[in-house]
């Protein structure tokens, strides 16, 4: 993590226990200014634990988070510079728009003019100019989601927390919406700390994910990083589709090491030193392997196999193959462009890869 | 509906609401007597009601009583019910348990006691105060169940919403869980209402020289001819109690909706 000081989150240590079960286990995060930053894992993995304390819902068991410098052990829910979307979007149902948003003005003394202005402000940033009377039950999804936006952002938090906000909405409008929030996030500028399962939608939105697993953290990279290059196989096999071929390290000359798997000699780049023997998986990407029907030339990684399975998917094909090596059928993806030549159905196929494709992964 | 069913549902409303139902009947006898066959239409009973003022100063006692134990009991479980749906308490499960032990216990057994109590231990002299203390404690479990639905309902994460708005506390029951349980505050407050009203058996232990509305009703049936005048006054504490409990059913079933999740 770097510590150029531009931290406006700064999670040190911290472990969370509900009874004997460790939710958050030892989590260090630093989560820079402006930025989109996104906690990404399955349900109950910790990631929601860990937004409820930055927002001060639950405290640390141990550990400590700082937001902007200074320390959130002692600081309530409602002194933090922080404000929450929340899943259930929990807008006031006894108030209107315009009264939800404004909830969290009543303190900043504000004149009735200017605290009018900031409601009316907050409302056309969210497109939701001119609803302000609109009584909370007649709002739709969409638009609830919205209202907790807007009434989120006119109190100008630190960081806006986001939990799963996106989760009760129908696909096309989630799609629209993820576009919105991102470019909502660009035009105020404000760190956001997003919560989510879907590994689409953190890829699409996010500057910078965490991938948490059992309340650990495994990887905290830009999306591309994330995907090209996993740091282990939970997150290689989370992010995506990756087909992986356990091995050995048989030798290693410069870059190139050498793996014995079951499929055979396999080489792949490291970029850390490996001591022969050590356990290593070889992952490789479905779209950085070629199909051929001639054994390829020398160099390049190969596999026979047989295709068991063609999925069409529009702008790519998918193709499953059976190998001798192992039981799980390895997976290419094609780009269909139109003048690509389609793998035969029948007969032995070759699979193959350059080595600088593949990533090698000691856990 | 199925034609036995629907036989058997009449036959049981007639049996439960027969009864009560010739009460009012009678009092529109003219008559002393409430005996068949009826002899005339009547509301010269109703009419005696208001000028006969030992029953005035009963009613006014009743009301009295009535106000003061549904809003103590109502404010007293108000807090005990944000307790007991909102935090996990340790043996919350007793607690509820004991605070429903008044629906239990028979009330003459209760009102022994409390008489007993009273007079022996604390040497209090009986008045309305010591019918409304002991209404109170009858009051608390209506006034529990329906606070604690009320409660129970809505989504926490409004009340969390306001904390994380910059609201105390304080602020967060003030703006958010009271206008959201004001339904079942109001629904409590009749209901209890009504059971202090009606209650006799508690009351003619413990009043004093005044005596409640029912407890005033028991003494007069002791003449006869004072009957008629009683089911008339019996029929309209009925009329009022009905129209109050289904007031309290519809206040509690038309809250404002309590949850925000998805669309309505």
């Amino acid at each position: 993590m770097s510590e150029t000081g531009n931290e406006v989150i700064e999670i040190r240590e911290v472990f969370k226990h509900f009874g004997p079960v460790a939710a958050v286990d030892g989590v260090s995060i630093g989560i820079r200014r402006g930025e989109f930053f996104s906690l990404l894992g399955p349900s109950g993995c910790g990631k929601t634990t860990l937004l409820r304390m930055l927002a001060g819902f639950e405290h640390p068991t141990s550990g400590e988070i700082l937001i902007d410098g200074q320390s959130m052990t002692n600081v309530p829910a409602n002194r933090r510079p922080t404000n929450m979307v929340f899943q259930s979007y929990a807008i006031f149902p006894h108030l209107n728009v315009e009264e939800n948003v404004g909830y969290g003005l009543r303190n900043r003394k504000l004149g009735k003019e200017e605290m009018r202005a900031g409601v009316a402000a907050a409302l056309d940033l969210v497109k939701l100019g001119g609803y302000g009377k609109r009584a909370a039950h007649q709002l739709s999804g969409g638009q609830r989601q919205r209202v907790a936006l807007a009434r989120a952002l006119v109190c100008r938090p630190k960081v806006l927390l986001l939990d799963e906000p996106l989760g009760a909405l129908d696909k096309k409008l989630r799609e629209e919406m993820q576009v919105e929030l991102r470019q909502l996030q660009r035009n105020v500028g404000i760190t956001f700390v997003f919560v989510t399962h879907d590994q689409e939608e953190a890829l699409t939105l996010s500057d910078r994910i965490a991938v948490m697993s059992l309340g650990k953290v495994l990887q905290i990279a830009r999306a591309d990083d994330l995907y090209e290059r996993p740091n282990c196989r939970e997150v290689a096999e989370f992010i995506g589709n990756m087909n992986l071929f356990e091995g050995k390290v048989a030798a290693a000359t410069g870059a190139n090491v050498t793996v014995d798997t079951a499929a055979g000699q396999l080489v792949a780049e490291a970029d850390t030193q490996l001591a022969t023997g050590a356990p290593v998986y070889i992952a490789v990407r479905p779209e950085k392997m070629t199909l051929s029907t001639k054994r390829p030339e020398q160099g390049q990684n190969a596999l026979k196999g047989r295709i068991i399975a063609e999925t069409y998917l529009g702008d790519r094909r998918q193709y499953l193959l059976a190998t001798a090596a192992q039981e799980k059928p390895v997976t290419v993806s094609q780009q269909i462009s139109g003048i690509e030549t389609k793998a035969p159905s029948e007969g032995d196929v070759w699979v193959s890869w350059r080595p600088e494709l593949a990533r090698l992964l000691t856990s | 509906m199925k034609r036995p069913l629907l036989f058997y549902a009449i036959l049981f409303m007639v049996f439960l609401y027969g009864p009560i139902l010739l009460a009012p009947l009678f009092s529109f006898n003219d008559s002393i007597f409430a005996t068949f066959p009826l002899k005339g239409f009547t509301f010269r009973h109703y009419a005696g009601l208001a000028t006969n003022t030992g029953l005035l100063q009963a009613l006014e006692a009743s009301l009295i009583v009535a106000t003061a134990s549904s809003i103590i009991a109502t404010a007293i479980s108000v807090p005990a019910a944000i307790a007991l749906t909102r935090h996990k308490l340790p043996g919350s499960a007793a607690i509820i348990a004991g605070m429903s032990a008044p629906l239990v216990i028979p009330s003459i057994i209760f009102g022994v006691a409390l008489l007993i109590i009273l007079l022996r231990f604390l040497g209090v002299e009986l008045s309305l105060w010591t019918i409304g203390a002991s209404h109170v404690f009858i009051c608390i479990p209506f006034a529990m169940t329906v606070l604690m639905s009320r409660l129970e309902g809505f989504d926490k994460s409004l009340e969390e919403a306001s904390r994380d708005l910059g609201e105390g506390a304080w602020m967060t029951f003030l703006r958010v869980t009271l206008p959201l349980a004001m339904s079942g505050i109001i629904s409590s407050l009749l209901l209890c209402f009504i059971t202090s009203f009606d209650e006799f058996v508690l009351a003619f232990f413990l009043s004093g020289t005044q005596p409640t509305l029912p407890v005033y009703l028991f003494g007069q049936l002791r003449f006869p001819n004072k009957l008629p005048g009683m089911l008339a006054l019996g029929s309209s504490i009925l009329f009022a109690s009905a129209l109050l409990v289904i007031l309290a059913e519809l206040l509690r079933r038309r809250g404002v909706p309590s949850n925000s999740a998805g669309e309505t």
